[in-house]
């Protein structure tokens, strides 16, 4: 009977540490960028980004193929991939950082604000952001969401003057993920 | 009007409807290249036909080999789908191989909308040819635009 109950409690500490250290992966999320100037609006769309949550300690990692994004008009497909993001040379943009006082339970009450601060790599290039997001609940699912601003110029993303008034000075960046339990 | 001021004037004439005829070519071609629509799947060319299990351990060893050779480029992948998923916008998914990391072909929209019936007889489980275009490894091997194809 001892026995029993030391293996009973044992087992239960050890689902108790396997659910306090649960992973979260979706690998279809949703980014977009948005440019907007009186001579064009810009939409590209990718929903195959890759990310993963740890509800131990807040550590998001977020990766996007920079060519899995998509544009109404073939043209600006081209135009993005070779000139701009040069996706042959830097194929991926990457994000890794912390949700800020990070509390195991805000993954398990309704979304609420947070912000997430990191080191956002796009274009080779590394710039630590600290960024306004939401995360939590929707639908019985772990659900984060976050609009923020980059400027191409900060990941060495030259614009040429001919187009410059096209593409906006800064770009709207839209991020939304659905979680699903990760158990490798 | 003399002789030769008359073929100038044709001359000038000639300069100038070459010029318009130009800048209209020109223009064109300028809407041509804006408007130009996406490339279709079912008319792209394919560059390579493998097996799934070795694109996948092609990318899975020495990805900076594979990426380079793969990557933008059409590839035939015939292997076993193991899972038929939507994603939350609404798009078809067929993971093929592994459904933690194997291989995702994410459909394009205008070719599953005409082949509905197609897909609804892919049962899990079963060997699946499809035909797409290879956008690297992030977890998983991605393709798309993809669709299948059937003998």
């Amino acid at each position: 009977m001892r026995k029993f109950l030391i293996l009973l409690i044992a087992s239960l500490f050890q689902a108790g540490m396997a659910s306090a250290q649960q992973k979260y992966i979706a690998k279809n999320a949703y980014i977009s960028f948005y440019s907007k100037t009186p001579m064009e609006d810009i939409l590209g769309e990718s929903n195959e980004a890759v990310t993963f949550l740890d509800s131990g300690n807040g550590e998001i990692v977020f990766a996007v193929l920079i060519n899995t994004f998509h544009f109404k008009r073939a043209l600006m497909e081209e135009h993005f991939n070779e000139n701009y993001m040069e996706s042959a040379k830097f194929p991926k943009a990457k994000f890794k950082g912390t949700i800020v006082d990070f509390k195991p339970d805000q993954l398990k009450s309704p979304t609420s604000g947070v912000r997430i601060s990191g080191v956002l790599n796009i274009h080779g290039k590394d710039k630590t952001i600290d960024v306004p997001a939401k995360i939590g609940l929707e639908n019985g699912k772990v659900t984060a969401t976050s609009t923020f601003k980059v400027t191409p110029e900060d990941f060495g993303i030259e614009i040429p003057n001919l187009v410059r008034d096209k593409i906006a000075k800064e770009l709207d960046i839209t991020v939304k993920t659905v979680y699903e339990p990760y158990n490798p | 009007m003399t002789h030769q001021k008359f073929a100038l004037g044709i001359a000038r004439k000639g300069v100038f409807f070459g010029f318009a005829l130009f800048v209209l070519a020109a223009i064109l071609f300028f809407l041509q290249q804006y408007y130009k629509p996406h490339a279709s799947i079912v008319k792209l060319k394919t560059d390579f036909t493998v097996s799934a299990a070795d694109i996948l351990s092609e990318f899975q060893q020495d990805e900076a080999t594979a990426a380079p050779k793969y990557t933008d480029k059409v590839v035939e992948i015939s292997g076993t789908l193991v899972a038929k998923k939507k994603t939350d916008d609404g798009s078809a998914l067929l993971i093929l191989q592994d459904t933690m990391e194997g291989i995702s072909c994410q459909l394009d929209p205008e070719w599953a909308k005409e082949n509905a019936s197609v897909l609804d007889g892919l049962a899990e489980g079963s060997p699946l040819h499809v035909k797409g275009v290879c956008k690297g490894y992030l977890m998983e091997l991605k393709i798309s635009p993809a669709m299948v194809v059937t003998p």
